[in-house]
């Protein structure tokens, strides 16, 4: 079973919190996040990464009130450290990492939590989403398979954004709540979607080696879609060459799909199973193919109209 | 080799009564099954003709009547037809989906609790 795409290769992590953290002053502390039902901030010691972050978790400011849930980067070059610490409330998570793997492996531990704090009024399913209206396609693959590229390029092409990585589907009002998280964009989609290169500082590059963060925003202000309901199923796969294509399959393949593409942090019982049955039967399921993300983004466009 | 008081998969023949286990939940959806295994969190789609014996399997038929009934619906060869039933329901027990049968997995476990 997937947890998600960071965590699989990840190592496990004796790191030390900093012994002055609870009277330390961060050299930069985030306004209050939110991500579905978890409301965290983030600190670092590092006033370069803080800015960052900043810039990439515009859309998710909450607002709201003190921050439960507290992820700390800590160490780096700056501080005499070999390599970057994250820990998540005291715990470590991940240590001596590289700048550039320190926000690919941030994002994944707060997906990690998000899905656990938000998981008793939600089902998390392992895709990306954009959405037309208060209609939302969800584009289900296992890691690597093209989520974010396809989201980031039919964000560009008009849909709204929904998420690239967890689609949250109430189980109460059977809605899917946006988790609009920065677009993750690795390596090898840098060639289609040139248009979402980040425009940064000198200092900031070295956050940005590895995978571009693109804060949904920054691509047009309103690019963040609300509450939308589950219109499309699409099982979606990147196939070098392949010809791009769309075509219906049946119910029972999408919802085996989901299901055995779920996270393992999710709940994973038969109210899911039956949540996500009912999401399905009022679903057109579709499998795409995409050779060419301009043609793939057409073909998407043309579902909704 | 299966645990005490189960069936060996491959051991199921025409004369088995297979039961589908409780904990497996089925949903059909336009004529095909999809099966939860809630404490694998596995699930299985079925084919139409899969799903017609799935949805027979509730400990009161044998795999030959499950067959009489698959020959009387779908015509053919009785001994063809038999013999294809009898695959399916063993693979239903590789899978852990019947009562009283040691899937795949529980007989490696069985297995290697054996050895010395």
């Amino acid at each position: 079973m997937p947890r998600n795409d960071y965590q699989a290769s990840k190592d496990s992590c004796p790191a030390t919190f900093p012994s002055d953290a609870s009277t330390k002053t961060w050299a930069w502390s985030s306004t209050s996040l939110r991500a579905v039902d978890l409301e965290f901030a983030i600190r670092s010691d590092n006033p370069r990464l803080g800015r960052y972050l900043d810039s990439i978790f515009l859309s998710q400011r909450s607002g709201g009130p003190a921050s439960a849930e507290i992820f700390v980067v800590a160490g780096g070059p700056d501080a005499g450290s070999g390599g970057w610490d994250i820990f998540v409330d005291t715990k470590p998570r991940c240590r001596s990492l590289r700048a550039g793997e320190v926000v690919p492996a941030l994002l994944a531990e707060i997906n990690t939590e998000v899905i656990r704090a938000s998981s008793a009024r939600h089902v998390f399913l392992h895709a990306s989403g954009a959405a037309q209206d208060d209609r939302c396609a969800i584009f289900h693959a296992p890691p690597e398979a093209g989520k974010t590229t396809l989201v980031a390029g039919l964000v560009l092409a008009g849909l709204k954004y929904v998420t690239d990585e967890a689609v949250a589907l109430d189980v109460e009002s059977r809605l899917i709540r946006p988790f609009p998280k920065p677009l993750s964009i690795d390596p090898g989609a840098w060639p289609v979607l040139e248009a979402l290169r980040p425009s940064l500082d000198d200092d900031l590059a070295e956050w940005a080696v590895d995978q571009w963060h693109v804060e949904p925003g920054s691509i047009r202000p309103d690019a963040v879609a609300g509450p939308c309901r589950p219109t499309f199923v699409v099982s979606t796969r990147y196939a070098s060459g392949a010809r791009t294509r769309l075509h219906a399959v049946h119910r029972a393949d999408a919802l085996t799909n989901l299901m055995n593409n779920a996270f393992e942090t999710n709940r994973r019982d038969v109210s899911m199973f039956n949540i996500v049955s009912a999401m399905v039967r009022e679903a057109e399921c579709y499998e795409l193919v995409v050779g060419d993300l301009t043609q793939a983004c057409e073909l998407v466009l043309a579902m909704f109209e | 080799m299966s645990q005490k008081g189960e069936t060996g998969y491959r051991d199921i023949g025409p004369d088995f009564v297979p039961r589908s286990r409780g904990r497996v939940v089925c949903e059909v959806m336009d004529d095909i099954a999809v099966l939860y295994d809630e404490p694998s969190g596995v699930c299985h789609r079925l084919n139409p003709t899969a799903t017609l014996i799935w949805s027979q399997l509730d400990g009161s038929a044998s795999v030959a009547r499950l067959a009489d009934e698959a020959h009387r619906r779908f015509q053919g060869d009785r001994s063809q037809i038999e013999a294809d039933v009898v695959a399916l329901v063993r693979h239903f027990g590789e899978l852990g989906l019947l009562d009283g049968v040691a899937s795949r997995s529980e007989e490696v476990f069985a297995d290697e609790s054996e050895r010395p």
